[in-house]
């Protein structure tokens, strides 16, 4: 749940304050520059907060903050894939409600990200630095970034895939750099073949049909395959890259081609997320009770967030040392990615945010022709007849580790523990 | 009760900001002073381009300490250990892949930045040894860390270089100028103004030692002269005879209030061996002298901080300065 910064009162004192400084443009200019250095310096000092320079702070921070999210092509998105939920859109159509807009929302949590968690580390550059603001905007990047990769896994992956490809292309000599703000592989980033010809944006309508294609064959592992293992998707999807040539297109931008891949693995992922949502694990043969993993989306408190870092992490080394044959831990794995995907997404903050209810107990069996879990093992290319398994040794990892991870249960059990998905 | 506005919300959490900043801001009053030591946060001249603290992880009996570059950039890989925000010094990444040793007399007390738990310091130096022993191995989350392309650049372009920046300083290289010191062309010139003395009489010898003076000054014998600050005994420097080049940091304590004056270092017979122009006194700043080796014969001196009033007043603060042979 994001802050939401009530300036509305101050908004009078903030015009004011605007409206006597166009007289000294020069004067303005100056005290702008140093805006977020002054502030890291006030909070420094104990002193109480003075209003007009925090709503200068304010201001500056709002500015750059959008300006930002345009850079990295999120304005246009949905606000939820930052993590902000109830909102279509990062500023109100209606002006009356401006004060509460999702971009004020997130601009409360980047403000807390830089400025009360990360004080600390601003300070102490000011003791060799006259002027920290360049901080301050590399801090909204990582900002950025890392609300992107919790509340939008799937976007964030694709593209880091994506990207990864693309580099080792350009490493390879295949592919080139034509023309970019910076010498790294961003959104903006225009991209050709050495031979190429043809102008950005010839082809556009050709690429969601490729990598549509593209799909077909890297998916479930362009989302699941992770860690070191995440290498061979890259090369898997690098080999493609030529398949853009052999359809005519020489020249793209990045985002030309990510986009695309992204809504398609976007959209073939959400229909089965709809609907697992609230389904019920279904049972394997011969088990009496039966577990419910629901969508849980972990909201932003650092601990709630903490917990659920450590959770993925407890059930991911669990399965590396779990007493089963490597067919079965691939699915599991998969399965388990598949899981924590659903556990991420964006969904309205209402519905059950908390890790802690991830697992429930003793619901009603589930209807075993459910098309989802069709369309599970279909997406995830596991066996349908061994989810209902695979999902009850998850239920069993996920119950230990949560048990383990708020002191109510050991962890040594896990290792080597045998399996309900033992089969092949 | 009602919850909270946002508002409200926001300025409890940077009250709580500012309460752990006065409560590093104690800790680092405890510990002014002291000489670096194991769980010290660092910052560095040499690498403030970048955003990076210096975790001090040990000290070495020669007084070289193991450090490791530490960012608030993006999570911890494999070879990193991860502070959280709620620890000592966090939130913060220790890059222990980047550890290395460096001269103590880098780390200069009014230098530092913060302080870490010691068990963050005992975790990080297991970390450290795993790397260097190949025996690194990280969790599953780590990994996916270390693969993103955002990770790798950041690990290139700030921990690496900010190790490649630190190596490459030394005391001397990382002392910084204050806007109204002397300038290294300030320094030539009087070192050049000081060979001319005598050309008229020595102009065979003194071409030669104008050659000599030419040639870029590179690692001179070098020492720190605390100047405001209790110390123990003289302060000495180690010159070998072949030295042309002598380099005084002379560093000004934190208890000289600003102000103009000058710095002068005389023989024991007080007879002035080299005065500065008027300049601004900042404390807890430093300033590098480079000074012709024969300006300076084996002996006794004394440097003095002088007020305003001029060479001759009652001095500011003054220190011994042995020079003595290098064996």
């Amino acid at each position: 749940m994001g802050l939401r910064l009530d300036l509305w009162s101050n908004r009078r004192r903030l015009d004011l304050r605007l409206s006597s400084r166009t007289s000294h443009p020069e004067k303005t200019a100056a005290e702008e520059a140093g805006v977020f250095t002054a502030h890291v310096r006030a909070l420094g000092s104990g002193a109480p907060l003075d209003s007009r320079e925090f709503e200068a702070l304010w201001t500056a921070l709002r500015a750059a903050l959008r300006s930002e999210l345009k850079r990295r092509g999120l304005w246009d998105s949905p606000p939820s894939y930052l993590g902000i939920f109830g909102s279509g859109s990062w500023e109100p159509a209606s002006p009356e409600n401006r004060h509460e807009s999702a971009l004020d929302e997130i601009l409360a949590e980047c403000y807390s990200y830089i400025f009360v968690s990360r004080l600390r580390s601003l300070q102490a550059q000011l003791i060799i630095k006259q002027n920290i603001d360049g901080l301050i905007f590399l801090n909204i990047r990582h900002f950025l970034h890392e609300r992107q990769k919790q509340h939008d896994p799937i976007g964030f992956q694709v593209f880091e895939v994506l990207q990864s490809a693309v580099r080792l292309a350009i490493d390879e000599g295949e592919l080139r750099v034509l023309a970019a703000g910076e010498d790294k592989v961003r959104n903006d980033t225009v991209l050709g073949f050495a031979d190429g010809m043809d102008l950005p944006g010839q082809g556009r309508a050709e690429l969601a049909s490729l990598v549509a294609r593209w799909n077909d064959e890297l998916l479930p592992d362009l989302v699941t395959l992770r860690g070191r293992r995440q290498e061979e998707v890259v090369q898997r999807l690098r080999e493609r890259l030529p398949d853009l040539r052999e359809e005519g297109i020489y020249t793209f931008r990045f985002k030309d081609l990510v986009d695309p891949m992204k809504a398609d693995v976007r959209a073939r992922w959400a229909a089965i997320l709809d609907l697992a949502q609230g389904e019920a694990v279904p049972q394997a043969a011969g088990e009496g009770a039966r577990n419910l993993v629901r969508l849980a989306g972990p909201d932003t408190e650092v601990e709630e967030r903490e917990v659920f870092r450590k959770l993925i992490e407890c059930v991911l080394i669990s399965l590396e040392s779990l007493g089963t044959d490597e067919r079965t831990r691939g699915y599991l794995s998969t399965l388990w990615q598949f899981v924590r995907v659903q556990a991420s997404e964006g969904i309205e903050a209402e519905a059950a945010s908390r890790l802690d209810r991830a697992l429930v107990a003793g619901v009603e069996a589930p209807d075993e022709e459910r098309p989802s879990l069709r369309k599970l093992a279909e997406q995830l290319h596991i066996p349908r007849d061994r989810l209902p398994a695979l999902y009850q040794t998850l239920g069993d990892l996920l119950e230990r580790c949560q048990a383990a991870i708020s002191g109510k249960a050991a962890v040594t059990s896990l290792k080597g523990k045998s399996t309900h998905a033992g089969r092949t | 009760m009602a919850p909270d506005s946002p508002r409200e919300r926001l300025e409890k959490l940077a009250a709580q900001a500012r309460e752990r900043a006065l409560g590093l801001k104690a800790e680092l009053e405890r510990r002014r002073g002291l000489p670096a030591g194991p769980g010290d946060l660092f910052v560095l001249p040499a690498t403030a381009g970048l955003p990076v603290e210096w975790a001090v992880l040990e000290r070495a009996a020669d007084g070289k300490l193991l450090v490791v570059p530490a960012d608030a950039g993006p999570p911890a890989g494999t070879a990193d250990v991860e502070v959280p925000a709620d620890a000592p010094g966090g939130p913060l990444s220790l890059r222990c892949r980047f550890g290395t040793w460096l001269d103590g007399a880098l780390f200069e007390p009014g230098r530092r930045s913060g302080v870490l738990a010691p068990e963050t310091v005992a975790e990080a130096l297991r970390r450290f040894r795993q790397v260097e022993s190949g025996t690194l191995a990280g969790s599953p989350l780590a990994e996916e860390v270390d693969a993103e392309p955002e990770y790798v650049d950041w690990i290139r372009e700030v921990p690496e270089r900010a190790r490649e920046l630190a190596l490459a300083a030394r005391p001397s290289n990382v002392r910084r100028f204050p806007s109204r010191s002397w300038g290294m062309p300030h320094k030539l010139a009087a070192a050049f103004a000081l060979v001319s003395v005598g050309l008229s009489v020595w102009v065979g010898q003194l071409q030669r030692k104008v050659d000599r003076l030419s040639e870029p000054i590179f690692n001179p014998p070098s020492e720190t002269v605390p100047l405001g600050e209790d110390t123990r005994g003289d302060i000495s420097l180690a010159v070998p005879r072949t030295a042309l080049h002598v380099q005084l940091v002379l560093s000004l304590d934190s208890s000289i209030d600003a102000q103009e004056g000058y710095l002068e270092i005389v023989d024991r017979f007080d007879k002035a061996v080299w005065q500065s122009d008027r300049v601004w006194l900042a404390p807890d700043h430093d300033y590098p002298l480079t000074l012709p080796r024969d300006r300076l014969p084996y002996g006794i001196y004394l440097v003095r901080v002088l007020p305003a009033a001029g060479f001759g007043s009652p001095p500011l603060a003054e220190e011994r300065l042995l020079i003595e042979v290098a064996e």
